[in-house]
């Protein structure tokens, strides 16, 4: 299986590193977080950790932000961005889940006077008040059909890999969108935990603690628990669980 | 999603009519069985059950005339051939004064119009005793237990809602915790509080509601793991339901796994191997094949599908 | 950076890990149930329509 043989690869091991940072900033108030301290150095690997992990990197700053670490870790998010861009046949989820880092940077990192001069490259112009040099980055009009016409597993499933944009004010569309579907994705989430797809119970459950009309039978607080003990703990699983603690409700309708 | 068409969902009944009626003389006792009494219990199981397939297949009145006359052919068979008129499980009371065994299996054939009053005489003795009431039983089946009665005219001896209630559907837990022997505890709750599909009302609205929520995720997951005895009767569950959905794909899967004499594999693919073995393992996924196509075929003709 | 330039290639190579890490596809479900399969079923003596108690030697399809 492709994704069995992906997770020995350096870039699984960077992107449990950082998703294991996150967390643990997550778990305390996010307030000395920086991304950039996260990553062993800024290199390729490194830089598509952050593209994986898309607006979660910047997580803790949606708790509460920090502009003086912000710019630099804007500045990794750039590069990540204008490093692994969504290439021609890019999926819907790889579209989305750029617009998503790209959508979390700006919202949880809004640009300040001091970003053209702390920038870490330094010199330059300033386009619009960003970094030094750097164009905003393209911001691509993803698909959004599939969140009326998936069927529930398929649904789920997208939904999941997207959990990320559940994050506070992104995408507000595809939040409205998924809320309409609140028992599709409760079976999407019974289905995953039955298949131990952990991964994917967790990202779902990411957008079910949001939902306004959750069933309560679903038992989403026991099960989030459980799918975070029957992991392992896996980092990608503990940054969903920890995040679905830290955003409850609170959705934009 | 899409229902499947009624001519599917009645040709996997009619296949498994067929098998059923081709190994009809599978279900008999052995002398063996008999004079030992070992696995007694075990091999009238799947006289009970054909019983019970044969009183939905009456009820349900969708079979057609072929089906009609083997359904009439295999209740004769079984109440005078495999039973002996009643006398095996009156002798069974005889044996055994509490047990409900007889009780459950004759339940479905007093319906049919058969009696035998000895045995009726003797469930009455072994009903007038407090023990009756205080037999240790797993939930889903004192709630069978208690529709056998009913079934029979009798009062039913205990309260329908706490029987219930001490089941693990009528507490609506967790969903996700769901394996395969809660699956079945499930599908049982409902058999029994629906008398075997004949009642679907029965089934309270709350659990109607946690139902409808979360069978298609318990049926994807079996039709993935190709488990069809399971996902008959999780079928025969939907149909139950106030809106069936009678899901084209799940069905067509389940076709799918038929055999083409119509015998219906517990999980995977047919089994090989001696005949009585291989009758062994199949004749329960096949009494279940009958049971959800009567179900859904009499619901897509009457009820309002779900969309 | 450094490394961007002087590794197109490995740049490549991790930039469809990134296209496969996103959009992944669902793991096989066939590694769960195999113990409910096998037939560790705790049942009644009797339950009509419930599987049949599992015997001796049997040829689990699984």
């Amino acid at each position: 299986m492709a994704e069995q043989a992906q997770q020995n690869s350096a870039l699984s091991a960077a992107v449990a590193d950082v998703a294991n940072g996150v967390a643990l900033a997550l778990d305390g108030e996010g307030d000395s977080y920086a991304l950039s301290a996260l990553l062993a150095q800024e290199d390729t690997v490194a830089l598509a950790a952050v593209r994986v992990l898309g607006a979660d990197v910047l997580a803790p700053y949606a708790l509460r932000g920090d502009p003086a670490r912000g710019s630099t870790d804007r500045q990794v998010v750039r590069r990540a961005l204008a490093a692994y861009p969504p290439g021609a046949d890019a999926s819907d989820v790889s579209l989305w889940s750029y617009r998503g880092l790209v959508e979390a940077s700006r919202a949880f990192l809004p640009e300040t006077g001091a970003d053209g001069v702390d920038g870490a490259d330094g010199g330059g112009r300033d386009g619009e008040g960003g970094e030094p040099g750097a164009e905003r980055p393209p911001e691509p009009r993803p698909g959004d059909a599939w969140v009326q016409t998936d069927p529930w597993p398929a649904l789920a499933h997208r939904a999941s890999q997207l959990a990320a944009l559940s994050l506070p004010s992104l995408a507000p569309a595809l939040a409205v969108g998924l809320a309409a579907r609140t028992d599709d994705l409760a079976r999407g989430f019974v289905r995953a935990v039955r298949r131990r797809d952990w991964l994917q119970a967790a990202g779902v459950g990411r957008w079910l603690v949001r939902a306004p009309d959750v069933p309560d039978s679903l038992g989403l607080a026991a099960g989030l628990v459980f799918v975070r003990r029957m992991s392992g703990s896996d980092p990608r699983v503990v940054l969903h669980t920890t995040a679905a603690q830290r955003f409850p409700g609170g959705g934009p309708w | 999603m899409t229902a499947a068409s009624p001519a599917l969902l009645h040709r996997v009944g009619d296949r498994a009519l067929a098998w059923l009626d081709a190994h009809r003389e599978h279900f008999r006792l052995t002398d063996e069985d008999l004079a030992t009494g070992r696995g007694i219990v075990e091999r009238l199981k799947p006289v009970g059950e054909l019983a019970v397939n044969m009183r939905v297949l009456a009820r349900e009145g969708v079979a057609g005339s072929r089906q009609h006359d083997i359904s009439v052919r295999l209740l004769d068979h079984v109440w005078r051939d495999l039973l002996d008129g009643g006398n095996l499980l009156a002798e069974l009371q005889h044996q055994e004064p509490l047990s409900p065994v007889p009780l459950e299996i004759y339940a479905s054939l007093h319906e049919l119009g058969h009696r035998h009053p000895g045995l009726e005489s003797a469930i009455g003795l072994a009903r007038g005793t407090a023990s009756w009431r205080a037999l240790e039983m797993m939930p889903t089946r004192r709630l069978g237990l208690l529709n056998a009665e009913r079934k029979i005219g009798l009062v039913p001896s205990g309260d329908t809602g706490r029987a219930l209630a001490a089941t693990w559907l009528g507490r609506m837990p967790e969903p996700w915790t769901v394996q395969l022997h809660i699956a079945y505890d499930i599908t049982h709750t409902v058999f029994h509080l629906t008398d075997w599909g004949a009642a679907p009302d029965r089934v309270p609205p709350e659990i109607a509601d946690y139902l409808a929520r979360y069978l298609p995720a318990w049926t994807a997951d079996w039709a993935e793991l190709e488990h069809w005895d399971l996902l008959g009767e999780l079928l025969v569950v939907d149909a139950c339901l106030p809106r069936p959905t009678l899901e084209a794909e799940m069905w067509e899967r389940y076709a799918a796994a038929q055999g083409p004499d119509g015998a219906m594999p517990v999980q995977g693919t047919m089994p090989v191997g001696d005949r009585g073995e291989v009758f062994d393992q199949l004749h329960h996924p096949t009494l279940v094949a009958a049971f959800a196509s009567a179900m859904a075929t009499s619901r897509s003709l009457s009820a309002d599908v779900a969309a | 950076m450094a490394t961007e330039l002087t590794a197109p290639v490995e740049t490549a190579a991790l930039a469809a890990e990134v296209e496969g890490l996103l959009d992944s596809a669902e793991p096989e479900g066939i590694y769960r149930d195999t113990r409910e399969c096998g037939g560790g079923l705790l049942l009644a003596a009797l339950l009509l329509i419930s599987p049949p108690t599992p015997r001796a030697p049997k040829t689990d399809a699984r």
